[in-house]
């Protein structure tokens, strides 16, 4: 679905820390933090085939990852290191910015 | 006129009176019919955003996710592109969308589920871009009541709830976006009545979206006066709001008893002193989640996320007794009451007990966190339990700010209540009462009245001798804790603090106030 070359993708696991997963509200802010970054970034629930963008709110919740849920996150650009410790970060503090209490 | 009630379930607390009128289908019309899939997304964006900008905070946030679908490249260019080599674009911007509801539709989470309605509300809007045959408007000339198969927000956001007065939904779901807009704006609003007779419409209606019944056709006597008429509907939720204090000034503590997690989204925070008791045992999804950290940390997060700053007190697996849990519980025993349940149960299963402790930490993140031990009768149970507590929390990090209870349901544990070394102290009357004389709480083998029997009430004084000496908190929780006769007898006994189901607290809160 890219053009980035399969060797420079940058991995990692997260875990829905959510109960109530990634539906809408935290969708609409993974996508909004990943489009921070030039990056590519793609995501899938563990076990699943398809890669999807990270930066489309449709295709985030179509991946309908449920709380407990963990997902891979790949990324590759000149910023990917950052990219993925955001959203990891994100993911960590179960979709709240850091400071606020849990959704 | 023949009166007719449909039950239903309340998404929306109140009441509400009015024609019940059929409501139309969300078409909101351009001042052009758009002649392309871009031009009418172009105009559907525009609709969206207006509606944002004359909408709450809740309904701006819960548009969010149409607006994002119409931005999102992806999504638009399949709209085109399946629009693109057809004749009837509309059908195909239909097919497209349809695949996302049923995938949504399909999700045991209601969370993912109620985005389904997201997507017809997205997709009606955007098709009535288009132009075409158009509904009018429903006529709001007289107070109304609203009858849909399903309503979504854009919908809900466009109507003046000045005129319409609640919603009666045939399908729909307590955890939608739609409810939520009802539920902060005070619109009642019931879902899932099921089908309601075509010649209902046009009819008087009573919406009592808070025993769960649209009535068509009201007694005159249940608009004025029955059990849920308007203005005590009003007053119950007011009445539920502030302190419970006696007449001399001091205060009860009203605290939730909690069976389910479901009921938590519409139960107030408002209402309650904190979180009493929980039955964990009654939250897990499985028996396999007994060894689930993460599972059962997702639900407890719940708990503290309703709570804020209010305590949280949660009693750990009390199983065995009536409450068998396959693979868990003892199997066979001549009699469970007096076998291993409660803290006997989890002593022999420390995996589960560390698991549970785990996970109660987890969610509390540091917040302060009471913890109850169930069904305990010797102290030395106690100091297992707290060395326990000690390992997990070193094991963590060391930081938790966590206090250990006793729950005291056996004349044992009421006796010695000095010598277990507890944080703090719970009643549990269900299991005081049984144990103390000696009878089931399902038999009605012993007549001892509508009152609580003087032996109990003498344990429960232990209780309360022992927590004024050592400046201990106590709680009372259990069904005697739910009759306003025996309220009354704890209150003078020197009960001040009680955890109730959530539907009580309206009535003891005004018990407390006023004495009757």
């Amino acid at each position: 679905m890219n053009g980035a070359p399969s060797e420079n993708w940058l991995h990692t696991e997260l875990t829905v820390r959510s109960a109530d997963g990634l539906h809408a509200r935290p969708a609409i802010k993974v996508a909004r933090l990943a489009r921070k970054y030039t990056s590519t970034m793609q995501m899938r629930v563990a076990g699943d085939a398809a890669w999807i963008d990270a930066k489309s709110v449709p295709k985030l919740m179509a991946m309908r990852a449920e709380g407990g849920k963990v997902i891979e996150l790949r990324a590759a650009g000149a910023d990917a290191d950052a990219a993925i410790a955001a959203l990891g970060g994100f993911f960590e503090r179960a979709f709240t910015e850091p400071g606020e209490g849990a959704e | 006129m023949r009166r007719h009630a449909y039950a239903g379930q309340v998404a929306s607390k109140g009441a509400a009176a009015g024609v019940l009128r059929r409501d139309r289908p969300v078409r909101a019309a351009p001042a052009r019919p758009a002649a392309s899939v871009v031009g009418a997304v172009a105009a559907t964006l525009q609709q969206l955003v207006a509606l944002q900008a004359s909408s709450q905070e809740l309904g701006r946030e819960i548009l969010e996710f149409q607006v994002e679908l119409l931005e999102d490249d992806s999504f638009v260019s399949e709209l085109i592109v399946r629009s693109g080599d057809t004749r009837d674009p509309q059908a195909a911007i239909g097919e497209v969308f349809e695949e996302q509801i049923e995938l949504f539709a399909s999700s045991e989470s209601e969370l993912f589920a109620a985005r389904a309605a997201d997507m017809i509300d997205l997709r009606d809007r955007l098709l009535g871009c288009f132009g075409g045959d158009r509904e009018p408007e429903v006529d709001w000339s007289e107070n109304s009541v609203l009858l849909a198969d399903d309503m979504t927000p854009s919908r809900f956001l466009e109507i003046d709830w000045k005129n319409a007065r609640g919603i009666a939904l045939r399908a729909g779901s307590a955890g939608s976006h739609v409810a939520l807009l009802a539920r902060a704006q005070g619109v009642p609003m019931l879902v899932r009545i099921g089908d309601v007779d075509p010649s209902m419409l046009e009819c008087p209606a009573l919406l009592d979206a808070v025993a769960g019944r649209l009535i068509v056709n009201p007694e005159a006597a249940e608009l004025g006066a029955s059990e849920t008429p308007i203005h005590t509907v009003k007053l119950a939720e007011d009445v539920a709001l502030g302190p419970a204090l006696l007449p001399d000034g001091a205060q009860v503590k009203i605290n939730l008893s909690l069976n389910s997690l479901a009921s938590l989204d519409e139960t107030p925070a408002e209402w309650f002193d904190g979180i009493g008791l929980v039955r964990t045992e009654l939250l897990l999804p499985d028996p396999a989640a007994l060894l689930q950290q993460e599972v059962q940390a997702n639900i407890y997060r719940r708990l503290f996320d309703w709570a804020g700053d209010r305590p949280v007190t949660i009693r750990l697996i009390d199983a065995g007794g009536d409450k068998a849990i396959p693979g868990f519980t003892i199997p066979g025993e001549t009699n469970a009451f007096l076998g291993v349940r409660g803290a006997r149960l989890l002593a022999r299963r420390p995996d589960v007990l560390q698991t549970q402790y785990a996970a109660i930490l987890e969610a509390a993140a540091g917040r302060p966190v009471r913890i109850l031990v169930p069904m305990l009768t010797l102290p030395k149970e106690m100091e297992f339990f707290r060395r326990k507590l000690d390992e997990v929390i070193a094991r963590q990090g060391g930081n938790a700010q966590a206090m250990l209870g006793m729950l005291v349901e056996t004349p044992a544990a009421a006796l010695e209540i000095g010598s277990f070394g507890a944080d703090f102290f719970a009643i549990g009357t269900n299991d005081l009462v049984q144990y103390t004389l000696a009878v089931s709480r399902d038999s009605d083998a012993l007549d001892f009245g509508e009152e609580i029997a003087p032996a109990v009430l003498d344990l429960i004084r232990l209780v309360l001798r022992e927590a004024e000496r050592t400046a201990t908190e106590v709680t009372l929780c259990g069904d005697v804790a739910s009759s306003l006769v025996q309220l009354r007898q704890l209150i003078d006994c020197g009960i001040r603090s009680i955890a109730v189901p959530a539907r009580f607290a309206p009535r003891f809160k005004h018990f407390i106030r006023h004495g009757e």
